[in-house]
């Protein structure tokens, strides 16, 4: 269990953080995502001690540990540029955190042992950091950290240094170690893919605050406002006036399920909530022409117009460019925005 | 003043930090304002003093010692201490400018070899850079001797008496100080030439440029780093340079590092060295300053 | 492999055959069978023979080692921790730069009047401890002062290359002030204090003005004594010393390369 409550930091160069508060379960994963600058590495280093709030305090099983010492924290990092110590084996690496506390030898050993096993690198022990790819000073980082069994373990942008497609497994990957471990994970970083896949909560953080905070799903389907919806996933955003049981938008009356406390707004729908349809829908239709068409393997985007509407659809149905189409916007996936 | 913060992971305060940094700091410090900035002083301080008929220093100040280098000597004025500041500056200044001459087209040869030759050229440079100066003064020395084919050429032309050496003279000292600087030139502008962006040369090619303004513009702007530590390495201590000129230039041609060492040594007269080499330590300062100014006109890219 | 100008390869061929016909002429005489003169008298080894039984020769060469190792570890210790207090710390600005400084002293001071001052300072001080009579303490104190700045800068140079990366993470797994410094910082900074080491010992090696005005009449070093016999007239033993100091001084360059490039590929 990790708590965070009002942490505030400011550098000579401006605030950093302002007022961050979160709270999270014993056996979740947790991505904080938001563009760079958003003050989402400081957050991660004040969890792990090594940066000081100027407030606020950071909780972990009940415990404050706001002020203390990184190396007497239950935390491990896994760092963005790894940090392996490059005089040292991959086994004296993994074994770097229980040496330190003075471990018995033969515990040393059967830990480390399982930790490299538990990354798959059992047999490299003997190797060096520089004798390594990308992907396996990952593993080693991630077994390094996790061989001290910290309740909390973080991770700065673990993925940046992979390529695309190694990303994907290493992803899986993680979610699995995590799942199997229960423990808390938290992660950082930019990719909005990363967070929905890994993650069971996401915080979304713009110039030092945390815009929403929730389950991933929550985040992704019920986006609080533009930037949450721009910043995770495509989103079409429509201006909108309140109406009875619904909204009246440039694409006519539109039915939705959120509550509108406002009289003129924005709505937000994902491509995928734009629906074809081959003939005028019951509800929320409206006719367009297809003024792109972007093939993409799995789906075809079709960009619409008069407005900018963008949709996904599938292939098979063959919308070419001028198509006159009929889409219905779902009315569970217009989302009402905030502002 | 006692407020935590985390330094390097540590979490600790500013008071403790600073007085465990000073517990690493001070030995080295300490040792250098014991044994060279004290003693500078010293030599300032003793620069005043008069010399004693034994010549030990007597505690009596004056301003005799600045008058005597200025030439105000017992026998009325003469220019010879200021022919001496004056050659000195003077040789600095051509033995550096021949070096960068010599040094941009050897580092741009080597730059050009293949890479596994290339680290065998340049240790070339690195060789003579490491002998000691000793050797390589006398290396000279032998080389002007009078049974050998230079001297022999010089006295066929004409130039010295038969059965002469061609030192001591102003010509083996620039020799000398040229061979002793040499690599102290080189060695910083490879560093620059290697790292040469050579696109900006093409670019340059590619719009008409002449020879001279792709160098003006491509290629001296990129090695200007490497060729002020190159000036910096080589005109200080060539000012103050004085085994090459006591080997190679005699009473002849002295320079102001000769001057020093003799009252230092033969004249034992402390307190106008001590003035001769704040002269010096002068000369430098104006150098340095200099140095600095140009470095910061010219932003290195 | 770009064209040059023919002029480029017979200049840089130039400046090298400049830098080595003097010193292998040396090598060429240190061999040849002739007491006096110039002339090639046929081969012989035996100048080298005579350069081992000189006994004035084998104590400068002992002077020689023990002033370059003496200094060298001191110089190398104090230097070490010089930088890491310099680099490490969070100094006021206005104090470092004082301290930056007082480091580059020793670099920018013309040899000479560093060597004049010294001079001075152990002269005053001779007044009042006798331990400062010119000879060896002189000389090691000498060498330190400049060794010490030679060997703060380049252990400072690798350190501002360790990323501060490394001591946080071993901060984050647990590890105490003195097993970071032995664990972590030593280990990674070992290219930067040897080669550090070996820069000032090669600078102890070559000094000849500092080691000129602090020597005493039994602590001749190897480059004093070239230089007081090349005064007096030359003799082949000195040939035949040089070049053997210009051997020793090609082997030390290929090891420290071989060291560099072995610590560039880790």
């Amino acid at each position: 269990m990790l708590e965070a409550r009002g942490i505030r930091k400011t550098h000579p160069g401006g605030t950093i953080l302002e007022d961050v508060s979160l709270a999270l379960a014993g056996d979740e994963t947790l991505a904080v995502v938001g563009p760079s600058g958003c003050g989402k590495t400081t957050l991660l280093r004040i969890i792990a001690g090594l940066e000081l709030p100027d407030s606020g305090t950071v909780m972990l099983s009940g415990q404050k540990i706001t002020t203390l010492p990184a190396n007497e924290r239950n935390v491990n990092t896994v760092f963005q540029s790894y940090a392996l110590f490059p005089h040292l084996s991959l086994f004296e690496n993994v074994a770097f955190g229980l040496r330190s506390r003075r471990f018995p030898k033969s515990e040393v050993e059967a830990k480390v042992k399982t930790a490299l096993t538990m990354v798959h690198m059992e047999k490299l022990g003997d190797r060096f950091p520089h004798q390594l790819s990308g992907g396996q000073k990952q593993r080693v980082a991630l077994a390094r950290a996790l061989v001290n069994e910290p309740e909390v373990l973080l991770l700065d942008e673990p993925m940046s240094a992979l390529d695309a497609k190694l990303r994907q497994s290493v992803q899986a990957e993680l979610r699995q170690l995590q799942q199997s471990l229960g423990k808390t994970f938290i992660l950082v970083t930019h990719d909005q893919e990363e967070a929905l896949t890994v993650s069971d909560r996401i915080a979304v953080m713009r110039r030092g605050r945390i815009e929403q905070y929730g389950p991933a799903r929550e985040i992704y389907e019920k986006p609080k406002n533009r930037y949450v919806a721009d910043f995770l996933g495509k989103a079409n955003i429509i201006k909108a006036r309140r109406a009875d049981g619904g909204a009246l938008t440039d694409f006519g009356f539109m039915r939705t399920n959120g509550k509108m406390e406002w009289e003129e707004g924005y709505l937000a729908i994902r491509p995928e909530n734009v629906v074809f349809h081959t003939q005028k829908p019951a509800v929320n239709g409206v006719e367009l022409t297809a003024a792109e068409v972007f093939y993409r393997g799995d789906h075809v985007e079709v960009w619409l117009e008069p407005g900018t509407l963008r949709m996904r659809a599938a292939p098979r149905r063959g919308i070419a460019k001028g198509d006159q189409i009929w889409v219905e916007l779902l009315a569970s996936g217009l989302v009402v925005l905030d502002e | 003043m006692n407020s935590h913060l985390v330094w390097y992971g540590e979490l600790t305060t500013l008071r403790r930090l600073l007085r465990r940094g000073l517990y690493f700091a001070a030995p080295g410090m300490i040792w250098i304002l014991l044994f060279l900035a004290l003693p500078s002083l010293l030599l300032i301080v003793v620069s005043f003093t008069t010399r004693g008929a034994y010549g030990q220093i007597e505690w009596t100040f004056t301003l005799e010692n600045f008058k005597r280098l200025c030439g105000f000597g017992l026998y009325g004025w003469s220019a010879d201490y200021f022919i001496i500041l004056f050659r000195s500056v003077h040789v600095a200044f051509w033995t550096t400018l021949i070096c960068i001459l010599l040094s941009y087209p050897l580092c741009f040869y080597i730059a050009n070899k293949p890479e596994r030759s290339r680290y065998f050229w340049l240790t070339l440079i690195i060789i003579p850079f490491w002998t000691n100066l000793v050797i390589r003064a006398y290396a000279w020395l032998l080389v002007l001797a009078p049974q050998l084919p230079l001297a022999r050429i010089a006295n066929a032309l004409g130039l010295i008496p038969e059965g002469t050496p061609l030192y001591p003279s102003s010509f083996a000292v620039y020799l000398g100080m040229v061979a002793t600087f040499l690599p102290f030139v080189a060695l910083p502008l490879y560093s620059s030439v290697e790292k040469l962006d050579w696109a900006l040369v093409e670019a340059a090619n590619d719009l008409y440029a002449g020879k001279i303004r792709v160098f003006l513009h491509a290629i001296w702007p990129q090695t200007v780093p490497g060729i002020s530590v190159g000036i910096t390495l080589t005109f200080i201590p060539a000012m103050g340079m004085f085994v090459v000129p006591d080997f190679l230039g005699g009473a002849k041609y002295m320079l102001v590092g000769n001057l020093i060492q003799q009252q230092f040594g033969t004249s034992r007269d402390w307190p106008f060295g001590a003035a001769v080499s704040l002269a010096l330590m002068v000369l430098t300062l104006v150098a340095l300053q200099l140095q600095r100014k140009r470095g910061k006109k010219v932003e290195p890219i | 492999m770009r064209r040059f100008h023919w002029l480029v390869p017979l200049t840089a061929l130039g400046a090298l055959a400049f830098l080595y016909v003097p010193l292998m002429a040396v090598a060429v005489f240190s061999v040849n069978n002739s007491r006096f003169g110039l002339s090639w008298q046929g081969f012989t080894l035996k100048w080298y023979a005579k350069l081992f039984a000189n006994e004035q020769i084998l104590e400068a060469a002992w002077n020689t080692l023990v002033l370059a190792t003496v200094s060298t570890v001191i110089a190398t210790v104090i230097g070490t921790i010089l930088a890491i207090g310099l680099d490490r710390y969070p100094w006021p600005k206005r104090l470092f730069s004082a301290l930056d400084i007082n480091l580059h002293l020793p670099v920018v001071t013309p040899e000479i009047v560093f060597a004049a001052a010294l001079a001075v300072a152990f002269g005053v001080l001779r007044l009042v401890f006798s331990i400062f009579e010119p000879g060896l303490l002189n000389m090691i104190i000498g060498h330190i002062t400049f060794q010490v700045s030679f060997v703060a800068l380049v252990v400072r140079a690798r350190l501002e290359a360790i990323s501060k990366d490394y001591e946080e993470a071993a901060r984050d797994l647990y590890a105490d002030n003195a097993y970071l410094l032995r664990r972590v910082m030593l280990p990674l900074l070992k290219p930067g204090i040897v080669g550090g080491a070996m820069l000032a010992f090669t600078l102890s090696l070559d000094d000849f003005v500092v080691s000129f005005f602090t020597a005493g009449p039994t602590s001749v070093t190897l480059p004093l004594y070239i230089y007081a016999i090349v005064r007096r007239g030359v003799t082949p033993e000195i040939h035949a010393l040089s070049t053997l100091a210009l051997t020793a001084t090609v082997v030390l360059v290929m090891l420290s390369e071989r060291f560099t490039r072995k610590q560039n590929k880790e």
